[in-house]
């Protein structure tokens, strides 16, 4: 039996197996949307392809990976706004691929309710891949995909739902725990004086909001300095008139690669996002906002952005 | 105990000779179709995609150039009063495709039908539930990409009351949730007949739909297409909208 199979590197590779999502101690629980969302060998392989194929925009330019870079944690850094096909401009800053099972909504208004219907948006956005899902289809039927189908569910026919399902299945793979912080979690590793000063600093002025080990309560806000343009964000998607100008809270993990910051990225550094709060009463002290910063480059992911 | 054996025994043969009855005279399975006749207005006109129609009430000229909405979660009512559920039941009625407008139920237990209800639009779980196929595959172009649910009614077309670009209208119905809610269950007995549903037998239902109730309904009337030609995501006209055309569905007859 090797012998009749060793030829085909396949037969080593079992594509149903399924992808272990970590589940780190020091994070929450998962979102609901994800409990009936297993990723498997060939999926999130086949994701990883459609991932990064230009062929599923308008003027074939234009891929997911375009502007959810690993280098810059998935993200499209230093870009405010990104560019999509025929060098249109995005609406809002691209916000990283990490940590998405335990995000209860995507975008910055929160209007897309599972990993799954996420990709749907970009596609068919005009100024990012400016494609329907009918050509998305059409477009990988004609590419060489027939194998990673067959691999991924068991035979080749290729449709919307699977390759939205794929891509869901991908990104969802991208987890990032491997952060000096984390080891602290993990017991594995003391903070020094000046970052515990920072994280007392931190509890106080921003965990409110910025809570949790994924530095997000997924709730959505006004900041200081946040109302730019005509974007009411979350009045958006909801209609209620008090979300006019909120945005979701971001998770402030791996913010050393992905500046600017901010949905339309209006803060170039954390220290522009401090300087918003000085403004509004909020004062800290060079020393305070050092130890600040401090504590906060222990959510970088160094790791992530490599593997 | 040797009493409570006998007894437990004697249940399982009544109970297996009961259901065997059954069996031989309604076990079998069948099919209801239901059809669905698209007339304009209370004249009745025909309805097809590309006509040109003046809206009763409102005065409004339109040609339409799509017609798409959903039908879900179908019941049916027997002659006893029992609900039989149709799992599964998502469908896509596109007026421009007669072939969409029939729907088959299938596996239906034989029996006298007497009623239908179904929700025009998706229910909610699957509004929630990520990627789905059939019927609601997002690549039907009835899903919101940027605020996450299915359009449960899409109207568009041309007017010249419109003050849209190329005078177009465009009305895109849907919400599941809250109380901009566009989901409304309609129900309606077959004008006290019966669809009789038997293994040999598919009987045929016609319900009417009249499109122009997306502006008024109940003598009731929602602004014309010179004050609003765009409806593009959930809110409180849209939930209006989507219960006035839920209420131009009607049973018109049934073929045995």
């Amino acid at each position: 039996m090797c012998i009749l199979t060793a030829c085909t590197p396949d037969a080593r590779v079992d594509y149903q197996a399924l992808v272990d999502i970590p589940q780190p101690d020091s994070f929450p629980e998962r979102a609901p949307w994800s409990v009936n969302v297993h990723p498997m060998v060939g999926t999130v392989a086949l994701g990883q392809k459609l991932f990064s194929d230009r062929s599923l925009s308008s003027d074939g330019t234009v891929s997911c990976g375009n502007c959810h870079r690993q280098e810059v944690a998935f993200s499209d850094a230093p870009e405010k706004r990104s560019t999509g096909v025929n060098g249109r401009t995005g609406g809002r800053n691209t916000p990283p691929v990490q940590n998405l099972a335990w995000m209860p909504s995507f975008m910055w208004d929160g209007g897309i309710n599972h990993l799954e219907v996420m990709p749907i948006a970009p596609f068919v956005n005009e100024v990012e891949h400016n494609i329907s899902l009918k050509e998305v289809v059409r477009s990988v039927r004609r590419s060489d995909y027939r194998r990673d189908f067959k691999r991924a569910f068991g035979d080749t026919s290729i449709t919307a739902p699977r390759i939205i399902v794929a891509l869901a299945h991908f990104m969802m793979t991208k987890v990032s725990s491997q952060s000096p912080i984390d080891s602290f979690y993990r017991r594995e590793r003391l903070l020094s004086n000046a970052e515990r000063t920072g994280r007392v600093l931190f509890n106080e002025q921003c965990g409110s909001c910025h809570s949790g080990a994924l530095l997000s309560d997924f709730t959505y806000k006004s900041h200081p300095g946040s109302r730019v343009g005509s974007d009411v964000g979350r009045f958006l998607v909801s209609q209620v008139p008090s979300d006019s100008f909120q945005f979701k809270t971001p998770s402030l993990r791996n913010w050393k690669y992905t500046a600017p910051y901010g949905h339309a990225g209006q803060w170039a550094t954390l220290e522009e996002v401090l300087q918003d709060w000085h403004t509004q009463g909020e004062y800290l002290t060079a020393d305070e906002k050092a130890s600040l910063l401090q504590f906060l480059s222990l959510f970088n992911d160094s790791e992530f952005i490599t593997l | 105990m040797k009493n409570s054996i006998l007894a437990i025994a004697a249940m399982a043969v009544t109970s297996i000779l009961f259901t065997g009855c059954e069996r031989h005279h309604h076990g079998e399975n069948g099919s209801l179709n239901v059809e669905f006749e698209h007339l304009w207005g209370m004249n009745q006109l025909p309805f097809s995609i590309g006509t040109q129609y003046v809206h009763p009430m409102t005065g409004d000229t339109m040609t339409f150039t799509t017609l798409k909405y959903y039908i879900s979660n179908v019941e049916l009512t027997k002659e006893d009063g029992t609900v039989q559920f149709v799992p599964n039941s998502y469908y896509l009625v596109d007026a421009s495709n007669p072939l969409s407008a029939l729907l088959s139920f299938d596996s239906i237990p034989s029996g006298h039908y007497t009623g239908i209800s179904f929700l025009v639009g998706v229910d909610s779980t699957r509004n929630v539930s990520g990627a789905q196929t059939g019927a609601l595959d997002p690549a039907n172009d009835m899903f919101w990409s940027w605020n996450s649910g299915y359009v449960f009614i899409k109207a568009e077309g041309t007017s010249p009351q419109s003050t849209m670009p190329n005078a177009i209208f465009k009305f895109h119905i849907g919400g599941f949730q809250g109380v901009n809610s566009g989901l409304n269950r309609v129900s309606m007995s077959f004008g006290g007949g019966m669809a009789a549903v038997q293994e040999v037998a598919s009987p045929v239902v016609h319900l009417a739909v009249n499109p122009a109730m997306l502006w008024c309904a109940n003598g009731v009337c929602f602004p014309g297409l010179a004050q609003v030609s765009h409806l593009m995501m959930p809110n409180a006209a849209t939930a209006q909208r989507a219960k006035a055309f839920s209420e131009g569905f009607s049973f018109e007859h049934l073929h045995n």
